[in-house]
Formats: structure tokens, sequence, C-alpha cells
């Protein structure tokens, strides 16, 4: 157990250390969210708010927004970094070093999403609790629920880029995952658009993430939408999480049987 | 399973790594044409390797482009697992208990990859240490020891992509000595180096098997390098070992005998078409006796006996000598020799040993 907490500790200084003040973050991370962010602010704004799905004006707007906005740069900031540090790593060769090591694989995994998250979207949260705290959806009276939420984000993300970081260690070809998660997240775990305007094939589909139990449960915590039900959205989000687990855990002895046989650790 | 390595380790004779009848192969996706399925062929990368690495020592593989070398090297470090065959690290199966294996190996390779070229060379170490459970000022106080052995202690907290080729390589050793291993696998470790710093660090692997105990497998394309530091050779061509032995036993095994060069002072007298008259005559008929040069150099292989028959001709012809000298042969034209016999023989008889 030491010597794991030791394998994340190192796996969240490389981040801090490889990709501090990388222009590449900074653009797709702080700046492009903030422009779709206020795309969709301005998209909105013009039609006349009724209470519709719980929106009244346009601080609930921005309140509906900035959390869903918060939780998804940290979901997509997991696709990204695996992505990108798996290219990275079979570029540079160190990834067939690391699994040269007897390091916990797991451990691995996740101190490389938990890194990533930790480098990466601080930024960008920083500025949706602006966005929170501006529309007083954070107020003193529930500022004690901050915790939670970074909790619950934390664990979230960190347990879905670990998965996707085992993806990419399969395969040097795993970068579809880009193109596949991209939009349908966006669209289906209510970031942007609310879950309930949705035809119900759609609502069903937005079942498959992760995301979606998130943004409901954080929406909930801070009364965003007037969300009444949370107990539906923890034991969703637990079960997503286990299979996620799961998963990790049968990708990672698949795929380091599959390179110790290919050798294809060293491709790139 | 501590007990029972316990009790190996007790026999010296365990303290090896013995590789018997590695094979490897891969299934390669032939891209036949746009609508063609594609075809898996197999490739035989490694078709039958049995060596040992003991500690203390350093073993050489050598062979050319394709030979086998770094698919015997990542089996033997455990990155990729044998198709069949065995493979034992101190007694224990290295192929079962692989994790087990990784702390106890290190690999380095050639080139200035397997770093992190954004971290300084402290972040390197840290970070590569961690992996193996190091921490604290233990690990901080082995990084500055790394340093100061391969000579980047001035270059501590400098990004690596600012280093220079060997700087890297020397970065690469004090990473693969991270953890201390009991083996350590050098795939080409002074590939595109210059002279002095490819001697610097033929000088440190020596002194980490003979002062540190390590055992070393060394794969290298410059037979100088093998000449120099292996204890042990094995010759390795198409994914088999064609030859094996010392660098002595080699030479000697190929029949490479010293050869004694005689520099003519006037190769076009008279006496001088008669002495080589009676070499023709009296010596050359079991000996290998050169002439080259157009008659200005005499080479002459075989033992003193051959030696003395010829000087004893030219004092007899009254020949002049410019200069006498005995050639050592070397390691590279046996390597070729031993690769050109083991091809020209085919199948016939598959390995040259010792």
């Amino acid at each position: 157990m030491k010597k794991s907490l030791f394998v994340i500790k190192a796996e969240i200084l490389k981040q801090q250390r490889h990709d501090y003040h990388s222009a590449f973050i900074w653009f797709s991370l702080l700046v492009w969210p903030i422009l779709g962010f206020l795309e969709v602010y301005y998209s909105y704004k013009p039609f006349e708010f009724t209470g519709y799905m719980g929106m009244s004006n346009g601080k609930e707007l921005l309140a509906f927004l900035g959390t869903g906005y918060m939780a998804y740069t940290c979901f997509w900031s997991m696709v990204q970094n695996a992505w990108s540090m798996a290219n990275q790593e079979r570029r540079s060769g160190t990834l067939e070093i690391i699994f040269l090591t007897p390091a916990n694989r797991l451990a691995m995994c996740y101190g490389k999403a938990l890194g990533a998250l930790i480098q990466e979207v601080w930024m960008f949260c920083c500025f949706c609790l602006f966005i929170l705290i501006y529309t007083g959806t954070i107020s003193f009276s529930n500022l004690v629920m901050l915790p939670f939420i970074f909790l619950l984000l934390i664990i979230s993300s960190t347990v879905w880029g670990g998965m996707l970081n085992t993806v990419f260690m399969f395969s040097r070809d795993a970068s579809i995952i880009m193109d596949i998660f991209d939009t349908p997240m966006v669209l289906f775990s209510g970031s942007r658009i609310p879950v309930s305007c949705f035809p119900q094939w759609a609502k069903v589909l937005s079942l498959i993430f992760p995301l979606t139990y998130c943004i409901n449960i954080m929406r909930f915590v801070l009364n965003v939408q007037g969300r009444k039900k949370w107990i539906g959205d923890i034991t969703g989000l637990a079960v997503c999480l286990s299979v996620m687990i799961a998963i990790t855990l049968l990708l990672m002895r698949k795929s380091e049987q599959h390179n110790r046989e290919t050798g294809e650790l060293q491709f790139y | 399973m501590y007990s029972e390595v316990k009790e190996r380790f007790e026999n010296q004779e365990a303290r090896k790594i013995i590789a018997r009848h590695l094979v490897k192969d891969y299934i390669l996706k032939e891209k036949k044409g746009l609508f063609v399925r594609r075809q898996k062929k197999v490739v035989h990368a490694v078709k039958d390797i049995s060596l040992e690495i003991p500690q203390g020592k350093i073993t050489g593989v050598l062979g050319i482009n394709g030979a086998g070398k770094t698919t015997t090297i990542r089996m033997l470090a455990s990155v990729i697992a044998p198709t069949a065959g065995g493979l034992t690290m101190n007694g224990v199966d290295a192929v079962k208990n692989h994790l087990w294996v990784k702390e106890r190996i290190n690999m380095i390779s050639g080139g200035e990859r397997n770093l992190y070229w954004r971290l300084t060379a402290k972040e390197n170490l840290r970070y590569f240490g961690s992996l193996y459970g190091l921490s604290g000022a233990g690990l901080n106080e082995k990084i500055a020891y790394l340093l100061k052995i391969v000579g980047l202690e001035d270059a501590v907290d400098i990004p690596v992509e600012r280093y220079s080729k060997g700087m890297k390589q020397r970065l690469q050793i004090a990473r693969g000595l991270i953890n201390d291993p009991e083996y350590l696998f050098m795939d080409e470790p002074t590939l595109g180096l210059d002279i002095v710093i490819a001697k610097e660090i033929r000088k440190l692997v020596l002194e980490l098997a003979k002062k540190e105990k390590k055992g070393i497998l060394l794969t290298t394309h410059y037979i100088q390098e093998a000449e120099e530091l292996c204890d042990y050779i094995y010759v390795l061509d198409k994914g088999e070992i064609i030859a094996q032995g010392t660098k002595d036993e080699l030479k000697e095994l190929f029949m490479y005998e010293p050869q004694l060069l005689i520099q003519m002072k006037t190769p076009d007298n008279q006496r001088y078409k008669e002495f080589i008259r009676a070499v023709d005559e009296e010596v050359n008929k079991d000996i290998d006796i050169r002439i080259e040069d157009a008659g200005e150099k005499i080479k002459v292989t075989g033992g003193t006996d051959t030696w003395l028959s010829v000087l004893s001709l030219l004092m007899k012809h009254q020949i002049e000598v410019a200069g006498l000298s005995i050639q050592e042969p070397e390691l590279e034209g046996v390597l070729m020799r031993i690769i050109d016999q083991s091809r020209g023989e085919g199948n016939e008889e598959k390995s040259i040993c010792n």
C-alpha cells in the first residue's frame, strides 16, 4: 500500500513537472472551455426564461452551465490526458521502461489520472467557482458542501481517467476514444442541455455516462434547477464507478499479458 | 517462495540467470491490398537460445542486425514473454514471477529515448526510484550518488532536453542503477557516442561487474567493446546461437592464430625470388603464408615452429628485413568468419560451441 502511494505521488509530480505552463493545456482546458461556456450562455440568453427546466433568469442559466462545465472539463481532461500522455510515453520509450518496473500498475494508472486532474483543470474550476459564487449558487450557507463536490469530482474523474489510461496502454490506436466520447458526452450528460429535455431514447443513453450522475448530484447539492432527488444518481454513480474499476482491472491484466506476448509497448 | 529463494541463494551456482531453449515467435499481419484480408504470418525472431548470465561477469551477445539480440535481451529482462523455453533467475521461474524479477533487474538501451526530456536528471531519477518503492532521504542520497558516479553532478537541475547525447546516455545508466539491480541488461549502451564518452561508459560497466558484482548482459555492434569487456560471448545469427566461448576460445576455435608480419627491404632482387621459391617448396605445404603488397609484406600464421622455419630461410638467403612484428587476431574477423561459416554450412551443423 505504501509503495502504491509512492507511485501515485510520483505520477502526480511527474505530470506537474511535465505539463507545467504547457500552452496546449492553457488553450484546450481553459481558454477554449471558457469560450464554449460563453457561446452556450449567449445562445440561450436571447430566449425568454419561463422557469422551464428550473431556469427563470440569466443567473440560473449561469449556475446550470457552471456546474455542467466544471464537471465536464474534469472528465474531458481525463480523455485528453490519457491520449496525449500515452502518445508521448510511447514515443519517448518511457512506457516500456515503466512496465519494466514492479510498480503497482493500478496505482500508475490512477496516479496519472489524478496528476492530470490536479494539474490541468484547477484554472477552469476557479473560473466556474467564480461563476457559482457570482450567481449566489455557492454562498456561506452551503460553503460546507464544496469539499464534498471536489471529492465527488476527483473520485469520479480519477476512476474514469484510470480506465481510459488502461485502454490507451492496450493500443496505440485508441485515439478513436477521443471522438467517441467528445460529442456524445457533451450532448447526453446534461452539461449544456438539461437531460429532461431529451426524448426517452436519449435519456437512456445518458445513463451510460458517469458524468451524468456526477452533474446531477452537484446540481442537487447546490440546489441548481431545483432538483429534489439524488438517491438514484448516487446509486447510478456507484454502479458506474464499480463497473469502471472492474473494467480497469480486467484491461490492465489483459494489456500487460498482451504486451508481453507482442512487445507492442515499444511501438508508436 | 522466500525460503526457496534463500536456500538457492546459499548455493553460489544459483546466482545466475539461466535461459534454456528460448523461442520467440511474433505474429505479423501482412497487408496484401485494399480489399484483401490481412494474412497472418509467423516470424521466428528467436529460434533456440540457451545461455547463462552469472553475477560479477559481463556476458556478451554479438550478432549483425536482425540476429535476434534485442528480442533476446527483452525476453531475459522479462519485458516480453518467451513463446517456449525456460528462464530462471537465481533458481526462480522468471516467466511466472516476472514482477519479482523486475525488482532485481534493470535495462539500459542505447540512444536518447527512455527518459522524460522535460524533466531534470534529478526529477527523472526521483520518478523512476518511486516506481521501485524508494522515497525520502534514502532516495535523495541514492540519486546524488548515482549522478556523481555517472559524472552528472553539475547538471542535476537542467532539463534532459538540454543534455548532449553522451549526458543522456549517462543518465540512462543512472536510471538503470536506481533500484540497485543484481542483473543489468545493456542493449548497445555506447551506440552513437564519441570515443571519449564510450570509453568512460565502458570503464563504468567494467566496474559494475567487477566491483559491484552485478551480472551484466551486453549486446553491442562494436567488436572492440566486446573484446575489452566480455568474459563470455555468445554469437547470434538468425535467432540462434552459432558460437560461444571466451574471446580467446573463439579465436582458438576458429584457428585465428597470431600472425608474424615480415616487412621486406628489397622485395624485387634475385635473392628474394629464390627465398619465395624456397618458402613454396619447403614450408608452404601445411601452413598459410601470404605475400602482400607486391612482396613487401609476408604474413605467416601458425606457431613459432613455422615462424622459425621462415626466419631461417630468410637468413639462409640473406634477405634484408625492414621490420618484424606479431599481429594478434581481432574478434571482428573471427565474428565474420563464424557467421560466414555458419551460413555456409546451412542446416548441416547448427551450432558451433566450445
